[in-house]
């Protein structure tokens, strides 16, 4: 890691953990990371990695992977056009982010621009003015649709798709059912990134950088633990010095940074059989460790008010976000030749 | 994390490449697990070869007769030996890995030019005295005397689970030459030669049936002062000087074994049809993506470990006592955790595809599945590289 790419996440870092929302991320330039400046930072795709663990380790909620994906048109959702299977479902469970407004009544709304996009993006203020993401009020205002061939399509009325909202696990993170009949073909052609640059394409950079925001989850995890377990005692005395509390900690520690490895190697070489590996890992770990956090915290862990449960949650959903352990256990097993 | 070769490295690894495809096809035929002095005759004709061609010592400093090249080309060498097949370093690791780079980091002029070159050169094998029968994963522990009579320690005691002492020339012996001081400072680090009177070697057998390691006495042993590494009493820091360092490296040919055999472990399964059992071939996905995972985990430790060596070292100096206690380098600690772990998966991952086979003594990966059973146990068992973890790296209190 560059001493550049160190300040620019440790920035982050401050600014998320004063305000972990979207305005923060716009501050500092996270929709613009890889436009060109001066519209944007000028920066890569390992840059972009490094910021979104930053968002997942903050658990900021929004359409954050897609607008990575499509620099220069606010916030986006990206959505994977599922596979051909036989026996496969005739819908996409879309990753809904609904119209600002929609969802809060009343609201006015001040306009925020996104740097980088093309047009101010309209949001709601929350109670604090900050733009909320959670409670389904999300903000989202096109739909990037990846298919399996590696092209993409850019809806920019996700609202003329036929849609069914659906209860999602994770309260912040929407659900739509929607046919795939209706995605397949819809809006216009997007460009890959994939033929000048030689990079990973579309598709494989929304895998890395869900790995990237599930590490940040798998970071937390071991922070928010061992942090618990310092301060909170039983038996008269820190529940970390007993050894089977700091055997489940190391465990944690273990996981986030075998993961870590894996998502910056894929970040730099951009290689789509490393992609898959970090994104199982980063799943795993991501899992696991808000798991393991959520025990340790104990009572309090399964306390809706205790906010453990968001990041599990949030782990859970991302884990069936653009590959799932299954495809990605495949992709490898296939590279061993 | 630099991914990509710089041209330096690229040559260097293009040069390596060709010297291992002309140099393997002549080696002589493996030697029988079982045939200790067949073992070292190969393993130091090998380390020899290396020698002559000037792949030996890479990273020592010049003046310890290494290369003095950065720990990127050395990584290189030990991915390149070990993709190519080449020899194990076998009966040499103790010199290469953990005597050598003691000695280089804490040994005289004198003691350099006496030990190192014959390590670099294949001529002298070493083991490594530390563990007793008491005194294992708490090796501060340790009983074994030494006691000053003129010109020379009187060393008495006992030693256990001594990898390659039937064949070793000198061993790295930590003696407590303070009974009376606190456990970690009444310990001195000694090089004791193998042949010296007093000296006693046992086999063991392991539950492999292999005699892979040895239990050590020492009946009123003469050793010269001068054999001393450091300053008397001061082994422990000795010892911990470079096994932070030698941590990272030393797993890091095992790292690229185990891309290797999963890589024969995929050809095995899908020879015998295994391969079509869905569960089974996604386990062995998920494997390849934590060994490429562990790879990483490597290049990066030694990066940060060469990045940060100079204020380790100035850290150290300061420190006077050195770190606290314990024994490798948490980052290393990290990455022994799950490569034991993961490399015991896949030999049990090995035994699910070949069946009723994996009951054969004589198959590899039946050996290797014995074998991998001390991953877990040897260099720190991994319920004390937990405690390193939480203690050291995540600062939870002490106790319990």
């Amino acid at each position: 890691m560059t001493e550049e790419q160190r300040a620019l996440r440790d920035g982050l870092r401050e600014v998320l953990a004063a305000r972990p929302d979207w305005r923060a991320l716009e501050e500092i330039g996270y929709f613009g990371v890889r436009l060109p400046d001066p519209e944007g930072l000028g920066l890569g795709l390992p840059e972009a990695v490094l910021l979104t663990a930053e968002a997942g380790r903050a658990l900021v909620d929004g359409p954050l992977i897609g607008s990575q994906l499509a620099p220069g048109e606010g916030p986006v959702t990206a959505v994977r056009l599922p596979e051909a299977r036989v026996g496969g479902r005739a819908e996409a469970l879309v990753p809904w982010l609904a119209k600002p407004g929609a969802t809060e009544p009343g609201a006015t709304a001040p306009v925020t621009a996104v740097p980088g996009a093309r047009e101010p993006v309209t949001a709601v203020p929350g109670a604090d003015g900050s733009v909320p993401g959670a409670g389904g009020a999300q903000l989202a205002r096109a739909v990037l649709v990846l298919g399996p061939g590696g092209g993409a399509r850019l809806l920019r009325d996700p609202d003329a798709l036929p849609r069914v909202p659906r209860p999602s696990v994770d309260p912040a993170a929407g659900l739509s059912a929607v046919p795939v009949e209706a995605l397949r073909g819809a809006g216009e052609p997007y460009p890959a990134r994939t033929a000048e640059g030689g990079g990973p394409g579309l598709f494989a950079e929304a895998v890395l950088l869900t790995a990237a925001y599930q590490l940040g989850i798998a970071e937390w995890a071991v922070a928010s633990a061992v942090e618990y377990a310092r301060v909170r005692e039983q038996f008269g005395r820190p529940i970390g010095a007993f050894q089977a509390v700091q055997h489940l900690c190391a465990d944690l520690l273990v996981r986030a940074e075998t993961a870590r490895a894996a998502v910056y190697a894929a970040a730099v070489s951009g290689d789509p059989v490393e992609i898959a590996g970090a994104k199982l890992l980063a799943d795993r770990a991501a899992v696991d460790n808000a798991r393991g956090c959520l025990q340790v915290h104990g009572g309090m862990g399964f306390t809706w008010e205790g906010g453990v449960h968001r990041y599990l949650k949030r782990a859970w959903w991302l884990r069936r976000r653009f590959a799932d352990p299954v495809g990605c256990a495949e992709r490898l097993a296939a590279s061993l030749t | 994390m630099r991914l990509a070769d710089t041209p330096r490295q690229a040559d260097f690894r293009a040069e390596l490449r060709a010297w291992l495809a002309k140099t393997l096809p002549e080696l002589p035929p493996a030697p029988d697990p079982a045939d200790w002095p067949g073992r070292r005759a190969y393993d130091l004709g090998w380390q020899r070869r290396l020698f002559e061609a000037g792949y030996a010592g890479l990273n020592w400093p010049r003046d310890s007769g290494g290369r003095g090249l950065g720990p990127a080309e050395h990584l290189v060498f030990l991915e390149e030996t070990e993709l190519a097949g080449a020899p194990y370093v076998g009966a040499c690791f103790v010199g290469l890995l953990h005597a050598g780079p003691t000695v280089a980091a804490e040994g005289t002029a004198g003691q350099r030019a006496r030990w190192l070159p014959p390590i670099l050169r294949g001529e002298e094998v070493w083991c490594q005295g530390f563990s007793e029968p008491d005194a294992g994963s708490d090796l501060a522990s340790l009983r074994t005397r030494a006691v000053r009579d003129g010109d020379a320690y009187v060393v008495s005691g006992s030693k256990i689970w001594t990898s390659h002492a039937e064949v070793a020339d000198w061993c790295e012996l930590l003696v407590r030459t303070d009974p009376e001081a606190p456990r970690h400072r009444g310990i001195s680090w000694l090089a004791m030669p193998m042949d010296a009177p007093g000296v006693t070697v046992r086999p063991l057998a392991t539950l492999a049936g292999t005699t892979e390691f040895a239990e050590l006495f020492l009946d009123e042993v003469r050793i010269p002062v001068g054999n001393r590494v450091g300053a008397e009493n001061d082994g422990w820091r000795v010892t911990n000087v470079t096994l932070s360092f030698e941590r990272g490296t030393a797993f890091a040919s095992e790292a690229v074994a185990c891309r290797r055999e999963l890589r024969q472990l995929a050809a095995l399964a899908r020879e015998n049809g295994c391969w079509e059992d869905d569960a089974l071939r996604r386990r062995i996905g998920a494997l390849a993506a934590e060994f490429g995972a562990l790879w990483r985990l490597v290049q990066w430790n030694v990066s940060q470990a060469a990045a940060g060596e100079e204020g380790a070292r100035s850290a150290s100096a300061k420190g006077g006592g050195g770190r606290r206690e314990g024994v490798p380098g948490p980052g290393g600690s990290v990455f022994k955790l799950r490569f034991s772990e993961a490399r015991q998966e896949l030999y049990e991952l090995a035994a699910d595809v070949l069946g009723d086979d994996s009951l054969l003594l004589g198959h590899p990966f039946t050996a290797a599945r014995l074998q991998g059973l001390s991953y877990t146990i040897a260099a720190g068992t991994s319920q004390i590289q937990r405690n390193i973890v939480a203690q050291r790296i995540l600062g939870l209190p002490k106790g319990g």
